[in-house]
């Protein structure tokens, strides 16, 4: 009795994620005996099937007519006369907004569309048809995901099963093409526009590479990333604010005659036992994949060291997910140590994984134990391979989006290697207001959940957006360094209802712009000069200001509410890059190191060399070696390049 | 004022994420655009009057349920149960029309919805829940009033009848249209 029939219902249930746990091991027990070689590829066949449906519904809901101004206004109106006329014109001019942004984009061809996060899928008002790209939901079709579009996603969502491969035996990690920003012209760009982003993951995931004797994959590195790891010496915010912002500029270190220009923002820091109340809910990941000592097993030592650091303030609850999903630990006050700790050691891993159930349920069970006002969060502990279900990325992504909206933040932390995937995590956390970092040691897990546990786990502010507008006068071109797949229109900049990053309590966020002073020569890519717009010269009214830019900054605070404005002018005071605080000139290293991993059309004079010593200069007070280890990475970098060429 | 603002932003997000998967999924049981867009409307309407506290957690399946219930309503007060498809079939290729050579996958798409539009109506429905919403069986149930067992079996037939028309373009490797 040991034959499964390929039309047997139960292999549709178990494609679908929907058998419970036993009935999904004695399946796949079942899957693996050489006589059912026809229903382990009927499961194949229905994961296509299943990818080809999403695919198909996701493009004809993108192409559906949305209801349309009057409709809208009707809506926002029907609340009542008085409020209703002033909701109606805040709708429609986030609407039309919105609308300008998509034929913008279109039209101008700056490519916001090749770039994730570029236009939610209401926006696509440009037209009815709407191309792939544009209609696709979050905009988060880049070039990578359109070539894998349809039967390719099939591949994909099919390939999982029983027949995975070990570890060793097959890399399938998975990174987003990444295009480095080009400089812009003033003249054509006055206004620089994008989400700021805490992540860290990327430089963890770099030196998981390097250690192993491999360069990275252009991919995997994200230069803001990478300077976001470390801790910068910035001013605590003064008065209310949830964060100080510190700006300067000096010599860019790999092209002398260009400035860099930094933005440094600080979080306040709360003190951990000042911290708002906690209902955490932890979505684990158990399925087989996770079965290597440095996935589940380090795992549980990371979750340890957070869950100690709870109390009778805090509610713990813990959610699996592997060919079934369940509850393996209801909402638990955090003082129940013994309790908690103890579901947290009978995890075990086994099973095909199915994220998109599980993670429905965290939010069920976070949202059924909200605390206003505080600390609400699903933390997500995976290797990111989704594979069994309807788990293309897109629903993912649109679930985790319109879960984060009920006031549920998100935390994801990356594990292991092999079949990392590095795109879908940073992807999840991007749209689900919330962090994302990559765990390889005990070490890393200890400055994510212990030194940095409140930046973490305590947001203090949410869609914070950085508009810089450059003064012509001063400024011909600038590149913003990193950020590639977080820029924004100019217009999001003051649209509350476009999401951008947060703010953790004490976390700070750096980012670098390359400028090229006016004066200095400097040959763009090549727009014809303009007929009837006044040339950079006689941009008159800016003409006596020192400024070089003006550094603006809106952010929500955790709970929502109008956004508010924090504006600064910046001079160049023509600082060279010795008398530059060392933060610059590490931060400056960062920059450095990441674009020659990338190997950037845009690294200019930059060496291994160079970076090594920057960073020696700027070593400083390191207490927890990140520095130093960070000039470790860069000698082995140089090593693996001089072996490449 | 602050809370109706918060109220107002919250409805607006849930306009924003859910309106075209809505009307997608209106306009399949009710045949034409106009009539869908009415129906959403009126869905999203009711958000004001509803307790966000007793839907949070659950605002998709709140959504799909109301706007069934709206649609059911448009059907039953017109006097007929069974809907027009003419306008979504006009909108996809018929199944079979091409030559047999490599497809575009548009129009392999488009074979997929022409051929889930030959399904009975109950079977459409379940499965445009899952493949667009990514719902449970056990939510599928709750909006439709389907029991969860029936939804199983609903959603595997629709599979089944799915796997066997387009098992030539499914198969690893072999390109080409129908035999």
């Amino acid at each position: 009795m040991n034959k499964v029939e390929a039309d047997e219902r139960r292999l549709t249930d178990y494609a679908m994620g929907e058998l419970d746990a036993p009935a999904a091991e004695e399946l796949e027990q079942l899957l693996q005996r050489p006589e059912n070689a026809d229903a382990r590829d009927a499961v194949e066949e229905i994961r296509r099937v299943a990818a080809l449906l999403s695919t198909a519904y996701r493009e004809e809901v993108a192409r559906t007519p949305d209801l349309g101004q009057a409709r809208l206004e009707r809506l926002a109106g029907s609340r009542g006369p008085a409020k209703g006329r002033w909701w109606s014109r805040r709708l429609v001019l986030a609407w039309s907004a919105a609308a300008v942004v998509v034929a913008g984009a279109g039209l101008l061809g700056y490519g916001y569309l090749e770039r994730e996060r570029s236009a939610p899928r209401t926006d696509n008002l440009a037209g009815g048809e709407g191309d792939i790209e544009q209609a696709v939901p979050g905009g988060m079709y880049s070039h990578k995901n359109l070539k894998s579009f349809g039967l390719a996603t099939a591949a994909d969502t099919g390939a999982a099963l029983n027949t995975r491969p070990r570890d060793a035996a097959m890399n399938t990690e998975s990174y987003d093409y990444v295009r480095g920003n080009d400089f812009l012209e003033v003249v054509h760009n006055p206004l620089s526009t994008f989400s700021i982003d805490v992540d860290s993951a990327s430089y963890a995931n770099v030196r998981r590479f390097l250690r192993s004797g491999c360069l990275p994959p252009a991919g995997a590195v994200r230069i803001e990333e990478m300077i976001n790891y470390f801790d910068y010496r910035y001013p605590q915010p003064s008065g209310d604010r949830p964060f100080s912002v510190t700006a300067d500029v000096a010599e860019a270190p790999w092209n002398p005659g260009h400035r860099l220009a930094r933005i440094g923002i600080k979080g306040r820091e709360i003190p951990w036992d000042e911290r708002s109340p906690g209902n955490l809910v932890f979505l684990i990941d158990v399925s087989g994949s996770m079965e290597s000592p440095n996935k589940l097993p380090l795992l549980k030592k990371a979750l340890r060291l957070l869950l100690e650091r709870l109390d009778e303030r805090d509610r713990v609850a813990m959610v699996v997910y592997a060919g079934a999903s369940g509850l393996v630990l209801d909402s638990t006050p955090g003082n129940e140590q013994g309790k908690i700790l103890a579901a947290l050691e009978r995890l075990r891993a086994g099973g095909s994984t199915h994220g998109s159930a599980g993670i429905r349920l965290a939010y069920e069970v976070a949202a059924r134990n909200l605390i206003r006002g505080g600390n609400n969060r699903v933390i997500l502990a995976t290797d990111g391979d989704f594979n069994v279900g309807v788990t293309d990325q897109g629903s993912l992504v649109r679930l985790i989006e319109r879960q984060a909206a009920g006031g549920v933040f998100l935390t994801v932390l990356g594990f292991g290697m092999g079949n990392y995937k590095d795109s879908t995590l940073e992807k999840l956390a991007d749209h689900g207001n919330g962090n994302y970092a990559y765990i390889d040691s005990l070490r890393e897990a200890r400055k994510v959940l212990v030194r940095q546990a409140g930046g973490t786990m305590m947001t203090i502010a949410k869609d914070v957006k950085i508009q810089v507008e450059f003064n012509p006068a001063r400024v011909q071109a600038y590149r913003l360094i990193g950020y590639e797949n977080r820029l924004l229109a100019a217009e999001d900049f003051n649209d509350d209802t476009k999401d951008a990053g947060e703010i953790g309590s004490g976390h700070t966020v750096t980012a670098l712009y390359e400028v090229v002073p006016v004066g200095v020569c400097f040959h763009g890519r090549g727009v014809d000069p303009l007929k009837y717009q006044r040339p950079a010269r006689a941009a008159a009214p800016a003409e006596g200001s020192d400024e070089i830019m003006t550094v603006k900054i809106r952010y929500q605070e955790p709970d929502g509410g109008t956004s508010r404005l924090i504006e600064r002018p910046v001079v160049d005071s023509g600082g060279s890059l010795r008398s530059a605080d060392p933060d610059f000139r590490f931060a400056a290293a960062v920059a450095a190191f990441g674009m020659l991993l990338r190997d950037s059309q845009f690294k200019g004079k930059a060496t291994f060399g160079l970076v090594e010593d920057l960073a020696a200069s700027a070593r400083g007070r390191d207490p927890h070696g990140y520095r130093a280890e960070f000039e470790e990475l860069v000698e082995r970098a140089a090593s693996l390049w001089r072996q490449r060429r | 004022m602050a809370r109706e603002s918060v109220k107002h932003r919250w409805i607006m997000d849930l306009v924003r994420s859910y309106q075209r998967p809505l009307i997608a999924y209106a306009r399949a049981r009710l045949g034409d655009l106009e009539r869908a867009h009415e129906v959403v409307q009126s869905t999203f309407q009711k958000l004001w009057e509803a307790d966000r506290a007793r839907i949070e957690g659950h605002v998709a399946r709140w959504l799909y349920t109301v706007c069934r219930n709206e649609v059911t309503d448009v059907l039953r007060k017109e006097g007929r149960m069974t809907p027009v498809e003419a306008d979504r079939l006009a909108a996809v290729p018929h199944p079979g029309d091409g030559p047999d050579e490599r497809l575009q996958q548009k129009e392999r798409l488009g074979r997929v919805l022409a051929l889930v539009a030959r399904l009975p109506e109950r079977q459409q429905e379940v499965l445009r829940l899952r493949f667009q919403e990514g719902f449970s069986y056990r939510e599928i149930a709750q909006v439709t009033g389907v029991s969860q067992s029936n939804v199983g079996f609903l959603l595997h037939t629709a599979i089944r009848t799915l796997r066997d028309k387009l098992r030539p373009v499914l198969r690893p490797g072999v390109e080409g249209g129908e035999p």
